[in-house]
């Protein structure tokens, strides 16, 4: 019975179909001006690497910001359940789940049934979200996928703020001019330090419980996983599309709600 | 400072947008209790309105003052936060007046309520007190505001100093800072307290006092016969009518209407979830609690920090001593002047008796004593109840800080967590 799940980002829409409990399509596309639209593309996408229709989709579940857009999914879910479900099937033996996407970072207590015991979020600063890192990428003048590799050349973490991201941009430019400029390994090694000292925090607020997994986008991004571990003090486990989690999460939900019909 | 210059015409426009909601109300009864409050907070703003045309004295009171003593002196009250905060609700006047309070250089870190106050009497927009009370309360911002409001209108002041802690000889201080309080009134109104009158109007506080105490309890029952409207409802006519009759005609028509319910085994709405609210929620959006229960099926069962009362030791003998230990039984003022154990004890104690599944705390950002408290009550009931807390980051009366729609997403998103808790 093909499913699909469908995660709204603010930034990107992802997709993941889900047939007798196999992934079988996923897609990742930039998200559209008019959520439904965006989540209709990607939705083809995927239907076409699966070698299904629309028709043949039993269920449908939308998640994300834009999920009360998308007219033609049956079930809305907010991401913090289709998170938990999302990590639960991948790894299983999870309990909490850093996920940072573009405009917010969330950390979620995960139970042994991928249910969420608990959760904490941070929306309302662009520090320690995935439009701060894009911003550094900007003013250091290097492709966002290339920070996390440069970052580990680092030999020091360069100090940036990590209350507010304007005053982290100012330290920024301060780092890149002063004489003579702090490595630029080092600044970026600084930027990912002052999001994962933020993060961290956030996570600590609701405790920390191993196994740790870390999603999102900026998730792909190796450097910031690696301070992220170096903050925690424990290892953390990056699946290998960390951006699919929560789309994966709504598809396994759609497959409950189709067991139910 | 610039003195104000009364200019009503927004306040009569709030009054008559108060009307239409009374008598839309009375064509379309929801209960009893809800028409009350509706003519209540109509009522108060007219009386407001009438006394400004005829000349009556009205006083400016702040937060934590005991409404008893002008309600004796029959002295028609204009409260300081809630005045502004409900003319600014009701004309959605946000954006106007806090663009007000800061031209006035006022910092958007403080409180906005208190913003919203100062824009409000800056510019006249209430009937002008002829005398403000206020009142030492640990947010900084009532202390302030105070002084503002007596400045702004080059009226005469007094300050209640309020003691921090319960103990006897604090509490025989307060009665004698009450007793200042009084002839400050004396002097202003040229009358004399009717002694014999207060102790009437501290015993009908004293029996509205029971009768909340009751309410607390049936809130308590599953289902819970409540409707989360109350919480807000609650608030205001605590503050604005407290110790008067008309507060006991409010509480004595919820009571009974829960009573109703609870002999029916019955919630107004099918109940889904049970949780403790706790602190103020936004002013803007007082429909968000209407939705949580019809829409989501989340019953409001507790509220620690607005309607659990502590023990009121009444002495009927002793009027000001007797508002003394009121003040400190009131929910707000015993759980926000710390110390924080209290807060964490009371709010550990009603989720245990209303066996609430989840909290949800209104963390108002611009207020450094609310948020001082997250810590401490989300591990508290964490720890000791073994329930989660969603603390909701908003502005009590600025809704473009964090606009409604955010606000029932993180509520729906928690919903979901207790949904897969059960």
């Amino acid at each position: 019975m093909p499913v699909a799940g469908i995660d709204v980002g603010s930034q990107t829409t992802k997709v993941v179909i889900l047939n007798d409990g196999q992934v079988v399509g996923q897609s990742v596309m930039v998200s559209a001006e008019e959520a439904e639209t965006g989540a209709r593309k990607a939705l083809d996408e995927a239907l076409q690497q699966a070698g299904l229709a629309l028709s043949d989709l039993t269920t449908i579940v939308a998640t994300g910001a834009g999920r009360k857009d998308v007219s033609f999914a049956q079930k809305q879910k907010t991401s913090l359940s289709c998170l938990a479900k999302g990590i639960n099937r991948l790894l299983p033996a999870v309990r909490t789940l850093i996920d940072v996407g573009a405009e917010s970072s969330t950390v979620i207590r995960i139970n042994e049934k991928g249910g969420v015991d608990d959760s904490i979020g941070h929306d309302r600063c662009a520090s320690g979200t995935g439009a701060f890192l894009e911003s550094m990428a900007k003013l250091m003048q290097m492709p966002l996928p290339e920070m996390g590799q440069e970052s580990l050349k680092a030999q020091r973490r360069a100090e940036v703020s990590s209350m507010c991201a304007i005053f982290a941009e100012q330290e920024v430019i301060s780092h890149v001019h002063r004489v003579p400029p702090t490595p630029k390994a080092d600044i970026i090694a600084g930027i990912h330090g002052s999001m994962a000292v933020r993060i961290v925090g956030l996570a600590k607020r609701i405790g920390v419980k191993p196994e740790i997994a870390l999603t999102g986008g900026v998730a792909r991004n190796v450097g910031f996983a690696r301070v992220i571990e170096e903050e925690l003090k424990q290892k953390v486990v990056v699946p290998d599309n960390p951006q699919i989690v929560a789309a994966l999460g709504a598809a396994r939900i759609a497959q409950e709600e189709g067991g139910k019909q | 400072m610039a003195t104000a210059t009364q200019d009503l015409t927004r306040f009569e426009k709030a009054v008559d947008i108060l009307d239409s909601i009374y008598r839309h109300r009375q064509l379309t009864p929801t209960t009893k209790a809800d028409g009350i409050y509706y003519r209540l907070i109509l009522e108060y703003n007219r009386r407001l309105l009438q006394a400004s045309k005829e000349g009556r004295q009205i006083a400016g009171y702040g937060l934590m003052i005991p409404n008893e003593l002008l309600h004796a002196m029959d002295i028609v009250p204009l409260h300081l936060e809630v005045g502004s905060s409900l003319m600014v609700t009701v004309l959605k006047l946000y954006e106007e007046v806090l663009a007000t309070a800061k031209g006035l250089g006022m910092a958007v870190e403080l409180c906005s309520a208190h913003r919203t106050m100062a824009g409000v009497h800056s510019q006249g927009w209430v009937p002008r007190p002829d005398f403000v009370v206020w009142c030492h309360t640990i947010c900084e911002a009532c202390t302030k505001s105070g002084e503002f409001v007596r400045d702004v209108w080059g009226a005469p002041g007094f300050f209640l100093d309020r003691p921090f802690l319960d103990t006897e000889e604090q509490l025989a201080y307060f009665a004698d800072e009450l007793g200042e309080m009084v002839a400050f009134l004396e002097k202003q109104t040229g009358k004399k307290m009717d002694w014999d009158r207060l102790k009437a109007v501290v015993a009908e506080s004293y029996k509205c006092y029971g009768i909340q105490k009751e309410i607390q309890q049936l809130r308590a029952l599953t289902p819970s016969p409540t409707y989360n409207r109350f919480v807000v409802q609650n608030i205001l006519i605590e503050w604005l009518f407290g110790g008067t009759p008309q507060a006991t005609d409010f509480y004595t028509a919820v009571r009974d209407e829960m009573k109703q319910m609870a002999a029916e085994g019955r919630s107004p709405y099918p109940e889904k979830f049970r949780v403790q609210t706790i602190y103020v929620p936004p002013m803007f959006s007082w429909k968000t609690m209407d939705w949580l229960q019809r829409e989501k099926g989340a019953t409001l069962v507790g509220d620690p920090m607005d309607a659990r009362w502590q023990k009121w030791d009444l002495n009927p003998e002793r009027p000001l001593l007797s508002l003394a230990r009121k003040v400190f039984a009131e929910p707000h003022g015993y759980t926000m002047h710390g110390p924080v154990e209290r807060a964490v004890s009371a709010c550990v104690q009603d989720a245990l008796d209303t066996k609430a599944e989840g909290a949800v705390y209104w963390a108002a950002m611009t207020c450094p004593q609310g948020c001082a408290m997250i810590r401490p009550v989300r591990d508290g009931l964490k720890e000791k109840v073994g329930i989660p807390t969603l603390i909701v980051n908003m502005d009590v009366n600025d809704p473009t800080v964090v606009p409604e729609s955010e606000i029932m997403e993180k509520l729906e998103g928690f919903l979901e967590t207790l949904e897969e808790r059960k």
